[in-house]
């Protein structure tokens, strides 16, 4: 691809990102909304994050299930010590330490 | 009711809104075809990347629930931060309370601008860093597990987003992309909608 190509290309992308993210905004901050849809909404958060990081531990490489991966069983630990201290720092810090032990032992 | 068909509506129209408009790039230029070389719709890349804009308005969504009575200007700089973390970041701080919109744009802005700055320093010095030291491969899934964890307040959110990733574990299986997140994620907060409806005691804590 060209220079001017990739750069219509990123602008591109950097709008289709925008948009989404704006339009939302742009529209309900300014208004009352729907209690019911306000709670739907209320579960989004945990759910976001819990859909976005669970396939990662679950699923290996090749793209089949695993309960063995050292991804899922250092989450374990990590998540109990997130609940106990609830400390987002102290979390990152314990899972990559957790893990760079899996791949040193 | 009425204002929840209307936001589905107009959430219609913004994707049906991007799905013309890449279409149209396809048409226009080659080269913005996927790498299996078909169009849109038959691309699953390119349905995973469309999984991933509806994940943003949906993230938007509900930060909008935070940002009352907040100019265009104020709004339009903020969509500009709206990313996992921040988003993750700052509705857990909107959620304890004491947090405003001030502080949330200042979170947006302040992470998108470490992460520019941390970019271009890996460009050049990532190379004096060796392969998986110090565990930095789990940095982003430990921190999404630590995020996590704020959000979880209550046995049912606890449970929803258990169900949440499992649904996402099981499409993932089935096939490649994005798309099963948002699935994921909206078949999992109706099943908590439902919940806090039918047994209201269950939600006793709900904010």
């Amino acid at each position: 691809m060209s220079l001017r190509l990739y750069l219509i290309c990123i602008l591109g992308m950097g709008f289709v990102t925008y948009l989404p993210r704006w339009l939302p905004l742009i529209w309900l901050a300014g208004r009352d909304l729907n209690p019911r849809f306000v709670r739907w909404l209320k579960f989004v958060p945990a759910c976001i994050l819990s859909a976005l990081v669970l396939p990662g531990l679950l699923i290996d490489p090749a793209g089949s299930l695993s309960l063995g991966r050292p991804e899922f069983l250092v989450a374990l630990p990590t998540l109990l010590f997130g609940v106990l201290t609830r400390s987002l720092g102290g979390t990152v810090l314990v899972g990559m330490l957790l893990y760079w032990l899996t791949g040193v032992l | 009711m009425m204002m929840m068909k209307q936001s589905f509506r107009q959430s219609a129209i913004i994707v049906s809104f991007l799905f013309a408009g890449v279409s149209l790039a396809q048409t226009a230029w080659p080269q913005f075809r996927g790498p299996s070389g078909n169009g849109l719709a038959t691309d699953p890349n390119a349905w995973g990347s469309l999984g991933y804009v509806a994940i943003l308005a949906v993230m938007s969504s509900a930060l909008a629930l935070h940002l009352k009575g907040r100019s265009k200007g104020f709004l339009s700089a903020f969509a500009y931060g709206v990313t996992d973390e921040s988003f993750a970041v700052n509705l857990t701080r909107f959620g304890r309370g004491a947090w405003t919109p001030e502080q949330a744009l200042i979170v947006n802005q302040t992470s998108n601008l470490v992460w520019f700055v941390s970019t271009v320093a890996g460009g050049y010095l990532g190379d004096g860093i060796p392969q998986g030291a110090f565990g930095i491969d789990y940095a982003l899934t430990a921190m999404f597990l630590g995020l996590l964890v704020l959000q979880v307040r209550d046995w049912l959110l606890a449970a929803v987003a258990l169900l949440a990733g499992l649904i996402a574990v099981g499409l993932k299986l089935l096939g490649p992309g994005n798309w099963q997140v948002i699935a994921a994620t909206v078949i999992a907060a109706s099943v908590g909608l439902i919940v806090t409806e039918r047994w209201p005691k269950l939600a006793r804590g709900q904010r």
